[in-house]
């Protein structure tokens, strides 16, 4: 794209590999001033030198999404944290912050298991479910993909553990979500208890944001389908999701960065033009800010749960409390 | 068609030799494999964690995870061999690794241990560990050190099994090369036999037909290599018996045609010879005739020498003669004997005694006064037979002799003597 096509700058990378692996040809690149907005990861290489010079963040990092998930956990009395991960990059920066935020409190994972990248839902998880449960963990975060987690959710369950299990924002929620209510119908049985989601950006079913009336109104005005070689038979768009959320978010920040960038927009401006940004309202009630030494825009870390059928906002930490 | 010992033989040799090099080959070949792949498998292992270890150096410094994570899961290979990967830091923390769904105990075991032995480690630099997990299989464990040992280890599990597979890949490619080979041996070898043994087939058939006498019988030369020479030497030799046979054939139809001949000769010489015996037995019996004259009166002229063959002759004609003729008077006529002695003397004595005992007068006539001298000389005694001087005289007295009956023979002719 760099070589080729020559694009102003890079856009809403999706997932921990695909950034890491690029972040070596931005610094490659940096001469030429190429830039990666808003990639839909919390890792943290981009986020750290030598790369985080060349990548602007929109999104909390997984090491605050996992910090936020332990220091409730621990507030609550769930000290015996385990951990499910992807085997990647992206489940390794999750136990990195899970790891991080434990030994802030001189605490350690108290039992580990992986999955592999591109397990689907109907694939068993339950030797994971076991490694895990032999150590009588308190909560288990998961850092994974929606159908991996959602099959180690159901194998939990089904096992008769009923313990608090934490996904990150990357998880894709309403998707999990969906699957385990399939399930649901199927047996009987309720797969969503005690399942907390973190999210980096609020709830879209907050409607007294303003950031949430516009994309409501926006999803609800437009339809648009993926382009049509990359559109899977029987894919039907979510109506609202935490991740289109996520990406309506960055790109109304681009926006106005493009905006800011003047008729004529130069890439060696961009830097500079970002860097200047400061308490930035995009209607989410909280101002973004960047800077020289600030390249993440929002720090903010939302707790959900699922509550007749649908996520909602964590009120009360105390229900889970051990 | 039943196969010829030389082919089963020829073709049991290449099965032994197809067995010898067979066990040969993929012994020294899955050794010298083993060796090489390995070794390959240990270079590749050390590369791999030695190059994690010297590129993320400022990764490792930096103590983040998921770049390290990401590092090692590029090397992550299993068709390739490379198993796993994982990487322990200085505390002896595995901080990234490639297991789903966790890291074995074997693997937490051997990194434990490196710790412990910590400072010959890292003199040592890279480590090979083989070791078993259950249900992986077997490992060669790889681990270089990062920042000498100080930052931790980088551990690359090549697995054996794919190293084993490789190796029994490359001899199943090897021993089918071999069999391919070994095939086209057979099938090379069965038509070469064929070819040597079909002549030599042929040779013996005809062999054996030459033996029974077929000396017409040929073998076809097809080559000019010792097969060629022998059919044509075969031919050769069979030329030269039927010559020689022909020869002796020849031979032998001169040997009965002169035989034949001989035959002939001998026919004829017996032929000859027996008219010989006649006209012997004619003259003997001519040379002591026996005429009768009269009824009794039998007339013997003799003629010639008498020798003791001939006195015998006389005796037994003279004798059958007095039988068949019933003579009682047997006239001797000596006029053609040229000589007289002792012996026939003592014939005539003979013949006169014999015939008497048949009851016949003998009578002795024509004596010429040379033979007369002679035997008064030789003082022979014929006094006992009856002597006249001519064949005339000699018939009247037996005339007489016969007229007056025998006795008064004896006497007339004593008297007649006595006269």
């Amino acid at each position: 794209m760099i070589e080729q096509d020559d694009v102003f700058l890079l856009f809403d990378y999706v997932g921990t590999p695909t950034v890491t692996r690029v972040l070596p040809l931005l610094k490659k690149y940096s001469d030429r001033h190429i830039y990666l907005f808003f990639p839909f990861t919390g890792a943290q290489p981009q986020r750290e030198p030598p790369y985080n010079d060349f990548v602007f963040n929109f999104r909390a990092s997984y090491r605050q999404e996992t910090e936020g998930l332990v220091d409730h956990f621990v507030d609550i009395g769930r000290k015996n944290i385990a951990l499910f991960y992807q085997a990647d990059a992206y489940g390794r920066s999750g136990w990195d912050g899970v790891k991080r935020a434990l030994a802030k409190h001189d605490l350690k994972m108290v039992a580990e298991a992986t999955y592999r990248r591109g397990t689907g839902y109907s694939e068993s998880l339950k030797q994971q479910v076991e490694i895990l449960r032999r150590s009588n963990p308190d909560a288990v975060i998961a850092v994974g993909a929606y159908a991996a987690c959602a099959a180690f959710i159901r194998d939990a369950r089904d096992a008769g553990w009923d313990v608090p299990i934490a996904n990150v924002s990357f998880v894709g929620s309403e998707n999990m979500l969906s699957l385990l209510l399939a399930s649901s119908e199927e047996t009987g049985k309720d797969y969503t208890v005690n399942l907390i989601n973190s999210q980096v950006v609020p709830s879209y079913e907050e409607t007294s944001l303003p950031a949430v009336q516009e994309y409501r109104h926006l999803m609800d005005t437009y339809s648009v389908l993926p382009p049509k070689e990359v559109l899977e038979p029987g894919y039907t768009p979510l109506r609202y999701s935490f991740v289109s959320f996520e990406g309506f978010l960055n790109a109304k920040i681009l926006v106005e960065i493009l905006k800011r960038m003047g008729r004529i927009p130069r890439r060696d401006r961009i830097r500079e033009v970002v860097e200047s940004i400061s308490s930035l309202d995009i209607g989410l009630n909280q101002p973004i800010s960047f800077g020289p030494d600030r390249h993440q825009g929002s720090d903010a870390v939302y707790y959900t749960t699922v509550v007749d059928k649908h996520f909602v906002p964590v009120t009360d930490w105390k229900e889970w409390a051990k | 068609m039943i196969p010829s010992k030389l082919l089963r033989k020829t073709l049991l040799g290449d099965i032994i030799i197809f067995l010898i090099l067979t066990v040969s080959i993929s012994g020294f070949l899955s050794w010298n494999l083993y060796r090489e792949f390995t070794q390959e498998y240990e270079n590749r292992g050390f590369v791999i964690s030695s190059s994690i270890a010297e590129s993320s150096l400022e990764t490792f410094l930096n103590r983040d995870a998921s770049t390290i994570q990401a590092t090692v899961d590029q090397f992550l290979d299993e068709d390739g061999g490379v198993h796993y990967v994982f990487v322990v830091d200085e505390h002896g923390e595995i901080i990234a690794h490639t297991f789903v769904p966790s890291v074995p105990e074997e693997l937490v075991r051997l990194k434990d241990e490196l710790m412990a032995q910590k400072q010959s480690v890292i003199e040592e630099g890279y480590i090979i560990n083989h070791l078993n997990i259950p249900e992986m299989g077997d490992f060669m464990d790889i681990s270089s050190p990062i920042l000498a040992g100080v930052a931790g280890r980088v551990h690359v599990g090549m697995s054996k099994s794919v190293i084993n597979a490789k190796i029994m890949s490359a001899i199943a490619k090897e021993l089918l090369i071999i069999f391919v080979i070994f095939l086209g041996s057979i099938i090379f070898d069965y038509f070469r036999v064929r070819r040597v043994s079909l002549p030599l087939r042929q040779l013996t058939e005809s062999t054996a037909a030459v033996a029974a006498g077929d000396l017409d019988r040929r073998v076809e030369v097809r080559s000019d290599d010792e097969l060629g020479l022998l059919a044509t030497s075969f031919n050769q030799m069979v030329a030269n018996l039927k010559a020689a046979r022909d020869a002796v054939n020849e031979q032998q139809r001169l040997l009965e045609a002169r035989s034949a001949d001989l035959e002939r000769t001998l026919n004829e010489l017996r032929e000859s010879v027996s008219a010989r015996e006649q006209l012997s037995a004619m003259v003997r019996e001519l040379s002591s005739p026996v005429v009768p004259i009269l009824d009794d009166i039998l007339v013997m002229p003799l003629i010639g020498i008498i020798d003791t063959e001939r006195a015998d002759l006389l005796i037994d004609s003279l004798l059958k003669g007095i039988e068949r003729y019933r003579a009682r008077v047997v006239i001797i006529d000596m006029t053609g004997v040229p000589l007289v002695d002792t012996y026939v003397a003592r014939v005539l004595l003979q013949v006169a005694g014999a015939a008497q005992l048949l009851g016949t007068e003998t009578v002795l006539v024509g004596l010429r006064p040379e033979l007369a001298e002679t035997i008064v000389a030789l003082g022979l005694d014929l006094s006992r037979i009856t002597t006249r001087a001519d064949l005339r005289s000699g018939v009247s007295y037996a005339l007489q002799l016969s007229r007056n009956g025998g006795t008064a023979s004896t006497r007339s002719s004593a008297e007649e003597s006595a006269i």
